[in-house]
């Protein structure tokens, strides 16, 4: 078993560098899982402000607004003076600070609305017009019923009481945060990882056996040329399978009830057929290069444009039709295909479509392995 | 009557429109140090290719150790350690994990295998760099780590192309007593090198290649013997007429004289006191001189006469 020995020896020569990503990789997917999560927890929250209120107005309008502000905000004492409000807008002790002068309902019943009340905000705060905008939606109210004759007291009364229906707001659609579980953002960034680890890996290994001198002396040795190649593919084989399990059962400790379910089976088989996917990729790509740095930035450019491309970092919503259809000539397109279809899965009755992307993944392993062996050929045929 | 261990006959092999080997015919005794000598393109090295089943060839047989070789004759390749023109090692593995690697593909006995690794480090004196990967390496040492790659299985047949390119006096030194040693030790050895002294020192048999073709075989004595030049003589003459210069062409046995930078070489081509001759002349016509000095010809002198002084850039 010398070339699988060699074949392992030269593989942990590169493990650093695998590593790394493997590492970037499970924190990226860790902190997107957790952080779009949390977005989802928090969709909405009431805000209640402190207002700072001083009401000189002793008509029906101006005392309606503060009994209105004072029903959603915390209704506090206006500082003695400028100096103390400026204090207490910095520690952010009050949001806002309103003055209702004393002639306010004599001049809105006049039909007068702008400049009528005198409001202090942080410049720029978005506090500002979220109370602004409370107090325009009252006063607007009011005005309505004024303006269909209905007298200030009842207009009023009738104001208050409309700003207090709510109105029950129910998602036709619930949002990705809600829908989708924590594994399904862990096996959504597979493709790009198992490129990079697999061009890397593979492609290094590959490169280092591919050497002109190197090839010679292999064949000039009494190891028969299908031994080399059997162990050599055998080592192909076992790091494709070792990093499927890898990733597998980090799965399983992090997202243990999503993988014990049919979407975890599911999504599992799918990451599995693009790791072979990856595999030829790597051959493929051994094919053009001629050095160790240029497989490296070979692994950066397929990993990232079969990524983005293929919809893994990009939602495919996104892309133009256009882009959607060239998508479809790279494997990664399939396998989010697949992806997106598992998490609508509830049982393994319900898989039709699924099966025809992982088999679409594996032609496309089938391709890359077999132009790789074509252009090997012919490398070796003009040599 | 010692075996053959390599018989090529009528050899062709084709590049397109190139025909790097011309109906080559060469043999190769058992216990020989052959040296296949050659200018750039002349093909050597696509020769070893074809001796070792690493190019196919358009016509001819070659026969190692009795059978025709094939690129599946893993029975023959097991005999055969190859030493290539450039350095062929894992960059990955230290010098020893190199080494095990290598002979492992020919022997699969562990314990006959760290033996067998074992003296090909001691016999290429890498003792104190068993753990050093390639890259620190000196060129002399990778060179040597090339070496015992080659012949750490003990092979019977051992090829070496050009092993001692870009490497300093002592380590060169050291590798041709080491393939020496192997020689003496029962391995028969094809030894291709553009270092005339390096093949005169170590070859008992040598074959000159030219334009693909085998343009002269046989001992250094043999080759030297087939060559016009028997003789060169240098004087240190500070002035020489051109009809003096006539004069001396016409001694017996001079065929060829040149006067260049106050040195003149007349080469002779046989024949006895050839120095006295052309003393004697110089006494009588008072010419002058100073430092003299006669030598036989090298085996330089052969392989430039018999391939020609033009320069050879072509790609082999």
């Amino acid at each position: 078993m010398q070339v699988f020995k060699v074949f392992c020896k030269v593989l942990s020569k590169h493990k650093s560098s695998i590593l790394i990503y493997i590492v970037i990789y499970l924190m990226i997917s860790l902190i997107m899982s957790r952080s779009i999560q949390q977005t989802g927890e928090l969709k909405f929250t009431k805000v209640s402000l402190k207002i700072a209120v001083e009401n000189q107005d002793q008509g029906e309008v101006g005392k309606g607004l503060v009994a209105f502000l004072e029903k959603n905000n915390k209704i506090k004492e206006v500082p003695a003076d400028q100096e103390a409000i400026k204090d207490a807008m910095y520690y952010q002790e009050i949001d806002y600070v309103l003055v209702v002068p004393g002639n306010f309902t004599e001049q809105f019943l006049l039909g007068k609305t702008e400049g009528i009340l005198e409001g202090t905000a942080v410049p720029g705060s978005s506090t500002a017009s979220l109370i602004e905008n409370e107090i325009q939606q009252y006063l607007n109210t009011v005005n309505m019923y004024l303006k269909a004759g209905i007298d200030a007291d009842r207009a009023v009364t009738l104001s208050s009481e409309d700003m207090e229906q709510q109105a029950a707001v129910e998602f036709l659609e619930e949002s990705d945060a809600q829908s989708l579980p924590a594994g399904f953002y862990f096996f959504q960034y597979i493709p790009y990882v198992f490129l990079v680890i697999m061009i890397l890996g593979l492609g290094m290994v590959m490169n280092t056996f591919r050497d002109k001198e190197l090839a010679a002396r292999n064949k000039c040795s009494a190891m028969s040329f299908f031994q080399q190649n059997l162990q050599f593919i055998l080592g192909c084989i076992l790091f494709t399978l070792g990093v499927f399990l890898f990733f597998m059962i980090t799965a399983f400790c992090l997202y243990s009830d999503y993988m014990f379910s049919v979407k975890g089976l599911l999504s599992a088989v799918n990451a599995l057929a693009f790791s072979v996917c990856a595999a030829s990729v790597a051959w493929f790509c051994v094919q053009f290069v001629r050095s160790a740095p240029e497989l490296s930035m070979m692994s950066n450019v397929i990993s990232l444009s079969f990524s983005f491309l293929g919809g893994v970092f990009v939602p495919m919503d996104l892309m133009s039709d256009g882009v959607k259809q060239a998508s479809k000539f790279i494997p990664s397109y399939w396998y989010m295909i697949a992806n997106q279809e598992i998490q609508k899965v509830e049982s393994l009755a319900e898989t039709g479509g699924i099966y025809q992307s992982f088999l679409i993944v594996l032609l496309f392993a089938l391709a890359f392995f077999s132009v790789g062996l074509l252009v090997n050929r012919m490398k070796l045929r003009t040599a | 009557m010692a075996e053959q261990i390599i018989e090529i006959e009528n050899l062709v092999k084709r590049y397109k429109e190139l025909v790097a080997l011309d109906h080559l015919n060469l043999t190769v005794t058992e216990g020989e140090v052959f040296g296949l000598l050659g200018p750039n393109g002349s093909g050597k090295t696509t020769a070893i290719s074809c001796i070792l089943a690493l190019l196919q060839f358009d016509k001819g047989s070659v026969r190692v150790l009795g059978k025709e070789m094939q690129p599946d004759s893993y029975d023959i390749k097991r005999q055969i350690g190859v030493v290539l023109q450039n350095v062929a090692v894992f960059e990955e593995l230290t010098v020893q994990e190199n080494i095990d690697y290598f002979c492992g593909l020919y022997i699969t006995d562990k314990k006959e295998r760290k033996q067998c690794v074992e003296d090909a480090i001691v016999f290429s004196g890498l003792e104190d760099f068993r753990r050093f990967y390639p890259k620190k390496l000196s060129g002399g040492l990778l060179r040597r780590l090339n070496i015992a790659c080659g012949i750490a299985h003990k092979p019977r047949l051992i090829i070496l192309d050009e092993p001692t390119v870009a490497v300093d006096p002592q380590s060169r030194n050291r590798i041709l007593e080491g393939i020496q040693k192997l020689n003496q030790e029962g391995a028969t050895i094809i030894y291709t090198s553009h270092y005339m002294e390096e093949v005169e020192q170590i070859c008992t048999r040598i074959a000159i290649l030219d334009k693909g073709r085998c343009v002269a075989m046989g001992t250094k004595e043999e080759l030297k013997a087939m060559i016009k030049t028997g003789e060169k003589i240098h004087l240190e003459i500070w002035e020489l007429k051109p009809e003096q210069l006539e004069e001396i062409r016409s001694l017996r046995h001079v065929y060829q004289v040149d006067y260049r930078e106050g040195m003149l070489e007349i080469r002779c081509s046989g024949g006895k006191h050839n120095l006295v001759h052309i003393l004697d002349y110089l006494a009588r016509r008072e010419i002058s001189f100073g430092r003299v000095y006669s030598e036989l010809p090298t085996l330089n002198d052969v392989f430039l006469e018999i391939t020609g002084k033009e320069l050879r850039d072509s790609a082999e």
